[in-house]
């Protein structure tokens, strides 16, 4: 009997189990919608700020701090974008590896910026450390395009990378890097016969803004959505997981039902057998 | 009559899309007057108020910092934010 009540409690505890996990999938699932939903809609908004720039940066009249690259080119800083929380099957770890690897290969001195709660253990000493939020707001993404500019104009840093997971499906993200500063763009067509105002100086500062702006924000919506993404996939693997053990153990309880039904029939019968030989003894 | 498309776009989505004949934009060195045929153009916009006028109606979108162009009967304006104001 005690085996019994053993493997109940095993059965109740798999189920509360599938209940976070599933509810935990529900919630990734809407955390998805919304920051897919969020990129989707920056995407326009990027193309375009990307195109006008490039027009105006090839019609070489304008010089910007952002588009030209330093001098020496000594120090390099990675920005890791990890997601805000585990759960999530490879996708933290698996960044983490590709950062190293990148890490060990690099021969200029190297600053490390971080994005997200995970794994502060992990990863080791940061030079800085930004929260953003599940569904990155465009003030999270301006306050870290500010101190990675500042850190660029500074000179602290002669190039600045983001790494992070770019999410190719939900159920793929690949680890990848993309240089944000300086900014290398495609060749433009020079539109010679467009006037700037105030002039064009003043444009490509604005332009480089917005763009910078839109893209730290498409880097960490796009990390965001793939970590969504990643913990869906995972807590659905999970639910099905458990559907599975819960399956096994209620066979398991079957058997040891039965045999413990056996057993007891077994016992009575061996007793009535036992009861009417007495009788047929004494009589 | 010729008219101007009309495009305010922020990193939100599109804020208004309208065939336009006459915008005004709040730039950096004033107020400035956008009808069609106008010259390709890239301008600094301000924060304020962009107004634009059509044959149906008017309409008026309060918008922060960001660009504008004009080619080809097109304004585009990007900011990072705008909202249309209901009269």
């Amino acid at each position: 009997m005690a085996n019994l009540r053993a493997i109940r409690m095993r059965i109740k505890s798999v189920e509360s189990t599938r209940q976070i996990t599933k509810s935990m999938k529900m919630v990734a699932a809407a955390k998805l919608r919304k920051t897919q939903l969020a990129f989707g809609r920056l995407r326009d908004f990027s193309e375009q700020s990307e195109r006008m720039l490039c027009a105006t940066a090839s019609s070489g009249t304008g010089e910007n701090p952002f588009l030209t690259r330093h001098e020496t080119d000594a120090r390099v800083c990675y920005v890791l974008i990890v997601g805000n929380r585990g759960l999530c099957g490879t996708y933290n770890h698996g960044l983490l590896r590709f950062f190293e690897a990148l890490r060990d290969k690099e021969q200029r001195e190297t600053l490390l910026y971080s994005v997200g709660r995970w794994g502060k253990d992990l990863i080791g000493p940061v030079d800085r450390h930004f929260e953003i939020s599940d569904t990155p707001t465009a003030e999270e993404a301006a306050q870290l395009t500010e101190a990675l500019k500042e850190l660029y104009r500074s000179g602290g840093a002669d190039e600045i990378v983001l790494v992070y997971q770019q999410f190719k499906s939900v159920l793929q993200q690949n680890p990848g890097t993309r240089t944000l500063l300086p900014l290398a763009l495609p060749e433009g067509e020079g539109e010679t016969q467009v006037i700037y105002e105030p002039d064009a100086a003043a444009v490509l500062d604005r332009l480089t803004e917005l763009y910078l702006e839109t893209a730290v924000r498409s880097a960490l919506l796009e990390a965001r959505t793939g970590e969504h993404a990643a913990r869906m996939t995972a807590m659905t693997a999970a639910a099905d997981n458990t559907e599975e053990l819960i399956g096994e153990l209620t066979l398991e309880l079957n058997h040891a039902r039965q045999a413990a039904i056996t057993t007891e029939i077994s016992e009575i019968v061996g007793g009535a057998a036992a009861l009417r030989q007495e009788d047929q003894t004494r009589s | 009559m010729d008219e101007i498309m009309l495009h305010i776009v922020t990193g939100d989505g599109p804020v208004l899309e309208q065939a336009v004949e006459y915008v005004n934009l709040p730039t950096t060195f004033g107020s400035l007057g956008v009808l069609t045929n106008h010259a390709p153009m890239v301008c600094t916009v301000e924060a304020g108020m962009i107004r634009c006028r059509w044959s149906g109606g008017e309409t008026r979108v309060r918008v922060s910092s960001g660009v504008a162009s004009v080619e080809h009967n097109e304004l585009t304006v990007l900011v990072s934010s705008g909202q249309v104001l209901e009269d």
